[in-house]
């Protein structure tokens, strides 16, 4: 196991959650994860940094300072991104009994206590 | 976008939209070209096929002298944009596919993208299509008929 991998422990804990990722926000790629069998983390990197990309770049043009973390509610989970350092995202997908508030609480965690 | 197969359109089409990519080539594993978006010069594109096919075979029997085991894709990064090339199977025949992108998409996305352009080629693929001689009767015409087709000259 990783260190970044140790990283992701206190999100994968969480009951619920059904993947956990560091993601390199530039290029859309698993750095590290830990999820369940059926969950495509490819893809969930890759669309979920696009998504990033976009919501920052609406958020500084808009005259904001970036996003801290996004939330997106689902019919069956929520996805959950905050950016972190090292151009890094961490990333954390949930199903329908997810506990999304501990989620934010451990992402936000992360983006203040950094990966290392 | 042009094609000389047609029923590689759709997927490629939809493909480039939503991976962003700025350049996409589709070839056969000899550098035959099937499709291409971005390419203005025939020159450009028969190049790159060649090119492209070439790194594919010499990675190829790099991958076979250090162990017999095919590499997957290949990238190289660069400053403002990359180039993903990677080879797949269909029941045609081994073909291969070379993206150029830029800091408008990611990696990630056309790794993405391009593993459902592969999946909708196999389900599209005409279970007649057949490889055709390289050296037929006829080659010149199809030479002038497929870059007619690919760059509409």
């Amino acid at each position: 196991m990783t260190r970044d991998h140790d990283v992701l422990e206190p999100l994968v804990r969480i009951p619920g959650v059904r993947a956990a990722l560091l993601v390199a926000e530039d290029d859309g790629l698993v750095v590290s994860e830990a999820s369940m069998t059926d969950v495509d983390t490819a893809a969930i990197a890759a669309l979920s940094s696009s998504l990033w990309g976009k919501l920052r770049k609406t958020s500084v043009a808009s005259g904001h300072r970036p996003p801290q973390l996004l939330q997106l509610r689902a019919d069956h989970g929520a996805l959950l991104v905050a950016g972190l350092e090292r151009e890094l995202l961490g990333v954390a997908v949930t199903g329908d009994t997810g506990n999304t508030g501990l989620v934010r609480l451990a992402l936000l965690a992360l983006q203040r206590d950094g990966v290392r | 976008m042009r094609a000389i197969e047609p029923w590689v359109g759709q997927p490629l089409n939809r493909f480039v939209e939503e991976s962003a990519a700025r350049v996409v080539l589709l070839m056969t594993s000899s550098g035959q070209v099937i499709a291409q978006h971005g390419f203005t010069r025939s020159l450009d594109v028969m190049s790159a096929a060649a090119l492209g096919a070439g790194i594919v075979a010499s990675t190829g029997e790099l991958g076979a002298l250090l162990g017999g085991e095919n590499f997957g894709a290949l990238v190289h990064q660069g400053q403002d944009q990359g180039v993903y090339l990677a080879p797949f199977t269909l029941s045609a025949g081994p073909w291969i596919g070379l993206v150029v992108y830029g800091a408008e998409t990611s990696l990630g996305l056309v790794q993405f993208f391009f593993g459902q352009l592969v999946s909708e080629l196999v389900e599209a693929t005409p279970t007649t299509a057949r490889p055709k001689a390289v050296l037929a009767d006829d080659f010149e015409d199809e030479l002038d008929a497929s870059l007619r087709a690919l760059f509409g000259e």
